[in-house]
């Protein structure tokens, strides 16, 4: 794996969705590659922040809408 | 009672104990979802709620010990698919940049700074309003998968069966949500002057 086709590759990686041999390949460049290895912290970097800044205005149900929910079913 | 135990050959009061133990418990992120896609919380309310009716109903056709969050989150799109039909564009043309164009300017100005992580100061400096803003911005779709992928932590494919579409259009929705994100936030953080236009021409 080259520089040229790191881009393509960094979100199937950060998403976990790259195949074992491929995920290798990248793994192998980024270590040797200053450059690609940043555009993959950073890509990871963005993630992490929209995970945890999101999280930070989640909502918990309302307790009426679970109540209608059972009683509605059961 | 053992997993492969089919949901048909439960009695009723089995059939509700497992629905507690597996459907129930994803209450949370279904409601979060249908915030996130729904004008009220009266729409997301309503829609959490036919979900899990239709979910009960159709409890047969669940096989316990596999995903439940996703067979959930799928009955809910298709309820939501169903009920927008009449209202449901195709995701507006985006224009977006390519990835390199984005972030480029971080990347060269600050390749050969001593700081040890230049990009913190900008990553920190978001707040989550922010973040919140530009996602309900995106269009629906777009939206909608980066939440499953990167929120409800769902595969790509698992996205695909959800969403009623190619992985390919999963990936290239995420992608473009992405960027069209960083885009946003970048202009927010220059707004802040946290970085200038000067360091984003580079």
């Amino acid at each position: 794996m080259n520089c040229q086709e790191i881009p393509k590759y960094i979100q199937l990686y950060i998403d976990g969705e790259l195949q074992e041999t491929e995920k290798q390949q990248l793994a192998e460049h980024i270590e040797c590659c200053p450059r690609c290895h940043r555009l993959v912290r950073i890509e990871r970097q963005f993630k992490m922040i929209i995970i945890q800044k999101t999280r930070t205005i989640r909502v918990q149900a309302p307790a009426r809408l679970k109540r209608r929910i059972r009683t509605v079913i059961f | 009672m053992a997993d492969d135990q089919k949901t048909t050959e439960l009695s009723e009061k089995e059939k509700q104990q497992l629905f507690e133990e597996e459907a129930l418990p994803h209450l949370n992120a279904l409601y979060n979802y249908a915030l996130s896609i729904n004008s009220s919380k009266q729409d997301a309310e309503d829609l959490v709620q036919d979900t899990f009716l239709r979910a009960y109903r159709f409890f047969h056709q669940y096989t316990p010990g596999t995903n439940c969050k996703a067979w959930l989150f799928t009955i809910l799109r298709n309820l939501y698919n169903t009920r927008y039909k009449n209202y449901k564009k195709k995701p507006g043309k985006v224009h977006y940049d390519d990835y390199e164009e984005i972030y480029d300017f971080i990347i060269e100005s600050d390749l050969d700074s001593s700081i040890e992580d230049p990009e913190q100061e900008f990553f920190h400096s978001i707040l989550p309003e922010e973040i919140i803003d530009a996602i309900n911005e995106l269009p629906e779709e777009f939206r909608s998968v980066l939440l499953l992928a990167d929120i409800e932590d769902f595969s790509y494919k698992e996205i695909a069966e959800i969403m009623d579409c190619p992985i390919g259009t999963v990936m290239s929705r995420l992608h473009r949500a992405r960027n069209i994100l960083k885009k946003k936030l970048v202009d927010y953080a220059e707004e802040k002057g946290v970085i200038t236009a000067e360091s984003r021409q580079k």
